[in-house]
């Protein structure tokens, strides 16, 4: 029942093939995060007292439970309001929605060191706000917190993980069903974290050529 | 801050109202005439129980899914949803409505028979002790200053503890530790490397075991508790008694005519008595 290194390789290629699942699930949470955050940082710069009021209330909320139970409330306790979502479904939207908060609170972060001089400057100018926006702060923003988005899109990778709890079979449940097959569950492990860990590295490369391209830029 | 006060408390009474709105919503249509007009049919499974359900070659298999497939025949289903999640999730699940019935065997004992509707059992699963090959322990009562493993929350859980209990009882040190595992493999692997000393289950799924790693593993005794009752069994909601009836008949004609049998001598190695009444604990649904 020792460690056996041939039996790890073996069963590789089914972990891989169920990394497919995280892998989409990721790249749809990911999108879903960076739009939604997006939207929340310019709802809250807008300073409506009442959005803001609320907004903090959600995002203490999200900040303050693990995820795990805020999974289980989408696809557990949303039925109870009438809301019966799809595993999936139910499990993207509580990963985004944690995520978006994340997000929003490193480009709220970020936009304190935008010069506000540029943005007199466009007002200056007649740019209309949402030019402002899109032409003047949100590309520069996004360059400087990209190393934040980059550890946020591995934390949502690891978390689909979490979605195993709520019948998404994904890389873990695949290799928990496979170590219950053949009752060696070590190998299994160790298996589906170094899928996971290939995928994140792949992420934080990526990652690095990004931020040195950026930097390339600014010269 | 006043104004956060409000929003949460407005937040709050909001979605309050919405539950009791939705909970109040009456359902004339029954889960089974569900099944029947839509003709599909979602179960909750852990695929992760030999040899009741496990996956092989990418396929849910096993004791379990070959009496499933039986009942979708019966109930003329054309689409099933296999849904496969950890066993902690199984029974919140159904409750939940995730699912119209659990295809996964669940333990009889008193406190789940008032919550759940239990069918005509599937099999006897009277819980077992299992030991490592050669370790010298022969009775029970080895038990005693022992590590112990088994699921957690799983019917074999308070099995171990009232057998410790007795254990101490007879004057015994009962044992030394008892190690809870989120499935069942993981407590094999800890058995066989010695992390605990022996793993309390029900016997269809040890022998099963046993018979697949005859040089590493030995059945050690029968554990019963007093007054237990032994048999497996799916559940249905508390509601959905005709669905759960409708289940039972298939399974009565199964034993009756064999089948179930055959499938019992197919994934366990041996055949089992099935009783029609009797499995369940007083007060029962």
């Amino acid at each position: 029942m020792g460690f056996k290194l041939d039996y790890l390789v073996s069963i590789l290629p089914g972990l891989i093939g169920a990394a497919a699942v995280n892998v989409r699930l990721a790249i749809i949470i990911i999108t879903l995060a960076l739009a939604l955050g997006t939207a929340l940082t310019i709802v809250r710069s807008l300073k409506i007292a009442v959005v803001n009021a609320f907004a903090a209330v959600v995002i203490s909320f999200v900040r303050g439970t693990p995820l795990l139970i805020q999974i289980f409330m989408a696809y557990y306790v949303l039925p109870a309001v009438g809301l019966d979502l799809s595993p999936e479904v139910a499990g993207v939207s509580a990963i985004a929605f944690n995520s978006m908060v994340f997000v929003s609170e490193s480009m709220r972060g970020g936009l304190a060191t935008i010069d506000t001089g540029q943005i007199e400057a466009s007002t200056a100018l007649g740019l209309p706000p949402h030019a402002i926006w899109l032409k003047v702060v949100l590309p520069q923003l996004f360059r400087r917190i990209v190393p934040v988005l980059i550890n946020e899109a591995t934390i949502i990778v690891k978390g689909t993980a979490l979605l195993s709890v709520i019948t998404v079979v994904e890389v873990l449940r695949t290799a928990q069903q496979i170590a219950s097959a053949n009752y060696r569950p070590f190998e299994t492990m160790i298996g589906s974290a170094l899928v996971f860990l290939v995928i994140n590295l792949v992420i934080s490369l990526s990652g690095r050529v990004a931020e040195s391209r950026f930097a390339a830029a600014r010269v | 801050m006043r104004k956060t006060n409000r929003t949460i408390f407005g937040v709050l009474a909001g979605s309050a109202c919405l539950a009791l709105v939705a909970s109040q919503q009456a359902f004339a249509e029954t889960t089974l005439d569900k099944i029947k007009r839509t003709g599909e049919l979602t179960v909750g499974t852990e695929a992760a129980f030999p040899p009741f359900e496990f996956v092989k070659d990418g396929k849910v298999v096993g004791y379990g899914s070959d009496i499933l497939a039986e009942v979708v025949k019966e109930l003329g289903v054309k689409k099933l949803n296999q849904l496969d999640l950890p066993w902690q999730g199984i029974l919140p699940g159904v409750l939940a409505g995730k699912f119209d019935f659990v295809a996964t065997t669940v333990g009889i004992n008193a406190e789940r028979a008032k919550r759940y509707a239990y069918t005509m059992p599937i099999a006897d699963g009277v819980p077992y002790a299992m030991k490592r090959k050669g370790d010298g322990l022969t009775k029970v009562e080895d038990l005693n200053g022992k590590v112990v493993g088994t699921q957690l929350a799983s019917s074999t859980e308070p099995v171990a503890r009232a057998l410790d209990a007795k254990l101490k009882a007879a004057g015994g040190a009962g044992f030394k530790e008892l190690k809870l595992f989120t499935a069942f493999p993981e407590s094999y692997v800890a058995l066989a490397s010695g992390e605990v000393d022996a793993v309390i289950q029900s016997l269809p799924s040890l022998a099963a075991l046993v018979k697949d790693k005859p040089d590493v593993f030995e059945l050690l005794a029968p554990t019963p508790q007093e007054g237990g009752f032994t048999y497996l069994a799916w559940v249905t909601r508390p509601d959905d008694k005709d669905l759960r009836d409708a289940i039972s008949a298939v399974i009565r004609k199964m034993r009756d005519d064999g089948r179930l049998a055959a499938l019992q001598k197919k994934w366990f190695g041996f055949e089992m008595t099935i009783p029609d009444q009797g499995y369940l604990p007083p007060g029962a649904m």
